[in-house]
């Protein structure tokens, strides 16, 4: 018995231990956790921030000693790649001038798209990438490219302005957002702000046609009063840390009302689901979605500019950029094909009935854009 | 420590959001529990008396082990829906086999010497059951139980993904957020409460082991373990 109880403290004390390392560094910096415990299921969803973390470093490893290898297959391939490979050598890490571009993405299938596009704008340039799309949440991706585990990936502005910077009055002009966010990036964590795409992928809310029609609904002022009359589905982020800022509370305090009946969280590939079953009469939106006009919910416009411009650029690492100066050029040419109908249309063709993989999507725009053969 | 501060900011200024997922979460938790212990314990009860039967349910109960909770979330999502009941399915899926396997077990371990007694006795089937087979694997029951409520506490925390609330809703709004403040608002409690149930549960299995002079309480029944 004693021995049997000591092990229960044991695998109880672990959890907290592992809870404490999570909470007193970076994810990145706690791989500990992670090894020690598959007792630790009750800091499992902690865990997953810190397993895949570790994931990344692993691979990033294994690509650094593979490097040799690959980058004499690599310059025979692009000739063009070794002047500035040498050149920057002495500047940058030796990761970054000799290995490849690894080019990533967030865990939802417009930022998959994007990457996609990225990795074949590049590989079309005579640059050697790698791809680590459907990487994770914004966290894992910020982690990963300040420590140099990718090179690329794409990112919104009203993203970096919040949970990244998590800056408290972000600038509703997308231009003076931009500026704003570049520069702290620049200073903060030594990563440049490429060219934006045009579309601006910003929150709102869809609701339901019935519920539209019943209480004439057509922008978020009309929507503030009735909202106590109605379920609301929402992913994490809009109710969470921010919600003051960009989320549901900062509804609440530009239209007033915006009490609703009831708030559920669910997981963000969900929110639609949700009011399309009827567990819910309204969700978070955002303007790319392709499943407002596919599903046939009706998006409100934010009448009164409470929400902070999502506008999408390449974030790279200078080190990387210095390296390849070639990328710029090619990913700017990308994003200024990006408009709201385009990108909306490719979200549809993944998340919709179609079910196409993202990077066939990817691919085809990119060749009927004539931005590859 | 200064996040844990800061956490307990967080958790004041949300205090209703917090309550609420505290009460979601040991709902969800205990009615699981609830369930799989009185569906299980009659089924230990019948697979510990029939071999076959016994291989065919708790085989069957331990694949329920391998696949993992937020695999059954998902899984259930298309057919209940959103909310609170396919959280609870998953849940008590995933409370099932230790309870089984571990009220079979125990009934099992009971020396066959003893029962000889009770039978010599002139104890009916229920009598001996009741008053000389379940005490006996009482402490063994309670080490399944044990075992089922701890991974119920820390699962719970996946129920948010389908809309069942919990203290997984500060985990995801942390993780998904960047904020690790809000994710220990939610994995600070879940912690603390395993932990709690680890304890009190583990003092009342070592209250229910018999007495035998010159050992531990609990250490003759473990051994005699199959």
């Amino acid at each position: 018995m004693k021995r049997k109880s000591f092990a229960g403290l044991g695998l109880a004390a672990l959890l907290l231990i592992s809870v404490l390392l999570v909470a007193c560094g970076d994810p990145t910096a706690t791989p500990v956790p992670a090894a020690t415990t598959a007792a630790a299921t009750t800091a499992a969803t902690t865990a997953v921030a810190a397993t895949t973390a570790a994931a990344t470093t692993a691979a990033a490893t294994t690509a650094a000693t593979t490097a040799a290898a690959t980058t004499a297959a690599a310059t025979t391939a692009a000739t063009t790649t070794t002047a500035p490979a040498t050149t920057a050598s002495a500047a940058t890490t030796a990761a970054a001038a000799k290995g490849k571009v690894i080019v990533a993405s967030k865990d939802f299938p417009e930022s998959i798209i994007i990457g996609e596009m990225y990795a074949l704008a590049l590989e079309n340039a005579g640059i050697p990438v790698e791809r680590k799309l459907n990487l994770g949440t914004t966290a894992i991706a910020q982690a990963a490219i300040t420590k140099g585990d990718i090179s690329i990936y794409p990112e919104y502005t009203g993203t970096a302005a919040g949970p990244i910077l998590k800056l408290q009055n972000p600038p509703t002009n997308p231009k003076a957002l931009l500026d704003l966010v570049a520069g702290e990036y620049s200073k903060q964590f030594k990563l440049t702000w490429l060219d934006v795409a045009p579309y601006n992928n910003s929150n709102g809310i869809a609701v339901s046609k019935a519920v539209a029609d019943k209480y004439k609904l057509k922008v978020l002022s009309d929507l503030a009063p009735v909202a106590k009359e109605l379920r609301f589905a929402s992913n994490p982020e809009f109710i969470g840390e921010r919600s003051k800022i960009d989320g549901l509370e900062s509804l609440q305090k530009t239209y007033g009302g915006f009490v609703f009946k009831e708030t559920k969280q669910v997981d963000i590939k969900l929110r639609y689901k949700a009011v399309v079953d009827g567990n819910a009469d309204a969700c978070v939106a955002f303007g790319t979605d392709g499943e407002i006009s596919g599903y046939n919910l009706v998006w409100l416009d934010d009448d009164k500019f409470n929400f902070p411009p999502y506008q999408t650029a390449p974030v790279v690492r200078d080190d990387i950029l210095a390296a390849y100066p070639a990328i710029k050029d090619a990913l700017n040419k990308v994003s200024a094909k990006l408009t709201t109908e385009k990108i909306t249309a490719l979200n549809w063709k993944v998340s919709g009935p179609d079910k196409k993989e993202p990077a066939d999507v990817a691919k085809e725009f990119m060749k009927t854009e004539g931005l590859i053969k | 420590m200064d996040i844990f501060q800061k956490a307990l900011d967080y958790a004041q200024e949300h205090q209703e959001q917090f309550w609420k997922a505290t009460g979601e979460h040991l709902t969800l938790s205990f009615v699981a529990l609830a369930i799989a212990i009185v569906s299980c314990v009659p089924l230990g009860i019948l697979t510990s008396r029939f071999g076959t039967v016994a291989r065919i349910v708790i085989n069957i109960a331990s694949i329920g082990r391998v696949v993992p909770s937020i695999a059954v979330l998902l899984a259930l999502y298309p057919v209940l829906g959103l909310g609170f009941v396919p959280a609870l399915i998953a849940l008590t899926l995933l409370a099932i086999p230790p309870i089984l396997i571990n009220t079979d077990a125990g009934l099992r371990g009971v020396d066959p010497a003893t029962l000889e007694a009770a039978r010599g006795m002139g104890m009916t089937w229920f009598g001996r059951l009741w008053q000389v087979e379940l005490p006996l694997a009482l402490p063994v029951l309670i080490g399944g139980i044990r075992t089922a409520c701890v991974e119920v506490i820390a699962s719970a925390t996946l129920a948010t993904f389908i809309g069942g609330g919990g203290y997984g809703d500060f985990i995801l709004q942390g993780l998904t957020g960047n904020s690790n403040i809000v994710l220990l608002v939610g994995a600070v409690p879940v912690a603390v409460l395993a932990f709690v149930a680890e304890l009190a549960l583990g003092g009342l299995q070592r209250l229910v082991s018999p007495k035998v002079p010159g050992t531990t309480r609990l250490r003759r029944v473990v051994a005699r373990q199959p």
